[in-house]
């Protein structure tokens, strides 16, 4: 069931007694047992808690108490979300031993509350600095796909564990894409919420002006579904038809033919010729690459001081140079992202929908080192995030949706709003949906085989 | 060539690496390539940060809103 079916179905089955969230739960953790090892979504599978809370569901369902719209759905959470009773890893070994957190993290209360069960932490890039969830303690998280690519990241463990059809549903963060990249690449549904729409207490800072966090699922209605529950908001069904543009310039840039092409194919679907710009697109990236390692490392340099070497070193080189760069870059890199915020609210006042491709990309192969850029060989992990980062620079609500492909591996095309105009984005994702033109992409068949 | 009078000086102009002083220990050597790597992107975007300028820019926008 866990496969396949909705979120919504598999709720409805429990609240109605058809199904108990105990046997959900141990079929989940069941089949995490034994599929994990082939994509390595999981790093912590939390069976004693989930069959309690399980249990726990059950028993509101004998005694008529409604267990909340999300009853008996197993999800999981990101590594950088506390959970009672267990260190946050952050995807960081020297965190294994951290002290125990005191309580859950924010959003895992509110799927708690829902009714939702907790089975496990995924995978995730060290302290969520990368694309690709290349993890040199956890391992790398294999795309389901296709075994011999990126999952995408920092959230890839996520993404991987909702494509692989582990869970219907999983938690992630978004600084730079973490969420929209590892949705792109795996072929499911993710959103980074606007500035502040969603807490993000109780989870691993990584940049605190640009940290945001999210779900992964694999449609849109449980993608608003369960961004209702996580922002605590009731979204009404917009009537308004939307003014829409598909982003040029910097987005249309270094994109592959097959990306721009499904751009293409939904903007012809919706009868859409406007093209926007969003100015400054280029530096807006730039900024968000310096305030990140900036932030980012003055966060670490503490621990740094004490413990470099047991930092994976690729993130602890990113966070070297960032704990070296100049003030005035940084401020001038905060300036730019005030003077970039307006500059895009202005071009929201103008529409209500902007589309651009998520990845320039389908997912890369684990062992490509380069992708061309402006035709040059650049770092192709690094590079995933090339039209994710302006717009984390915004602050605006941004959703991941899969393309419908009906052949080769899973293209993501970004939708982003003004903050407030929520039920609009999802408005149009849903009958995008209905429409067939975005639709998860179910992995070959042969990866759903128990390895 | 000589290098640029101090007030000439851009601020990527300072950026210089600095492990030992940073941390108050040294690295081995082998960390130093990928620190150097790693400064070396930052370095590129930098200097774009670097050379926007706001007022030309700002005015832009004023006409882009006329």
């Amino acid at each position: 069931m866990i496969h396949s079916a909705s979120i919504l179905d598999i709720a409805n089955a429990v609240r109605s007694g058809t199904v108990k969230s105990v046997d959900l739960a141990n079929a989940a953790l069941e089949d995490i047992s034994a599929r994990n090892s082939a994509t390595n979504s999981f790093t912590r599978v939390l069976t004693e808690s989930a069959i309690e809370a399980a249990f726990e569901v059950d028993r509101k369902v004998a005694n008529g108490i409604d267990p909340g719209p999300l009853a008996g759905v197993p999800f999981g959470a990101k590594d950088l979300y506390d959970i009672a009773g267990f260190p946050t890893t952050a995807g960081a070994k020297m965190r294994i031993g951290a002290e125990p957190a005191k309580r859950d993290a924010v959003v895992v209360t509110r799927l708690k509350a829902a009714g939702a069960v907790l089975v496990g932490t995924t995978n995730m890039d060290e302290y969520a600095y990368g694309f690709a969830t290349v993890n040199p303690h956890f391992g790398t998280t294999r795309n389901p796909h296709d075994l011999n690519r990126l999952a995408g990241g920092s959230s890839g463990g996520s993404a991987a564990a909702v494509a692989a059809g582990l869970v219907p549903l999983s938690l992630g963060s978004d600084t730079n894409g973490s969420i929209r990249v590892p949705a792109a690449l795996c072929g499911i549904w993710g959103i980074r919420p606007a500035d502040g729409a969603i807490s993000v207490e109780g989870t691993f800072p990584f940049v605190e002006i640009l940290d945001t966090v999210g779900p992964f699922v694999r449609s849109a209605g449980e993608l608003e579904l369960v961004y209702e529950l996580l922002s605590g908001t009731k979204l009404a069904v917009s009537t308004i038809a939307p003014r829409i543009a598909r982003l040029d310039g910097w987005y249309a840039r270094n994109g592959s033919p097959e990306v721009l092409d499904a751009l293409d194919q939904v903007m012809a679907h919706l009868g859409v010729d406007d093209v926007a710009e969003m100015p400054e697109s280029e530096t807006a990236r730039s900024a968000s690459y310096l305030i990140t390692a900036a932030q980012g490392g003055a966060l670490h340099l503490e621990t740094m001081r004490s413990r470099a070497m047991e930092y994976d070193p690729a993130v602890r080189d990113r966070l070297l140079a960032g704990a070296m760069l100049p003030t005035a870059l940084y401020l001038k890199a905060m300036e730019f992202r005030s003077f970039f915020r307006e500059r895009v609210k202005t071009l929201l006042d103008q529409y209500d929908i902007l589309i651009a491709p998520t990845t320039p990309v389908v997912a890369p192969r684990i062992d490509q080192a380069t992708m061309l850029v402006d035709g040059t060989p650049a770092p192709a992990r690094a590079n995933l995030g090339l039209y994710t980062q302006p717009l984390s620079l915004a602050g605006i609500p941004v959703a991941s949706a899969p393309f419908h492909v009906t052949s080769g591996l899973p293209i993501g095309l970004q939708f982003a709003t003004a903050p407030g105009r929520e039920a609009m984005l999802f408005t149009l994702l849903r009958e995008l949906e209905r429409d067939g033109v975005l639709k998860t992409t179910k992995p070959p068949v042969r990866l759903f085989v128990p390895i | 060539m000589n290098p640029p009078k101090l007030e000439d000086r851009k601020p990527i102009d300072h950026y210089r690496l600095d492990v030992t002083t940073l941390l108050g220990m040294e690295l081995p050597t082998e960390c130093v390539p990928g620190i150097e790597s790693s400064a070396e992107l930052l370095r590129h975007h930098a200097r774009k940060v670097e050379a926007f300028e706001f007022a030309s820019n700002a005015n832009a926008h004023k006409a882009d809103k006329a």
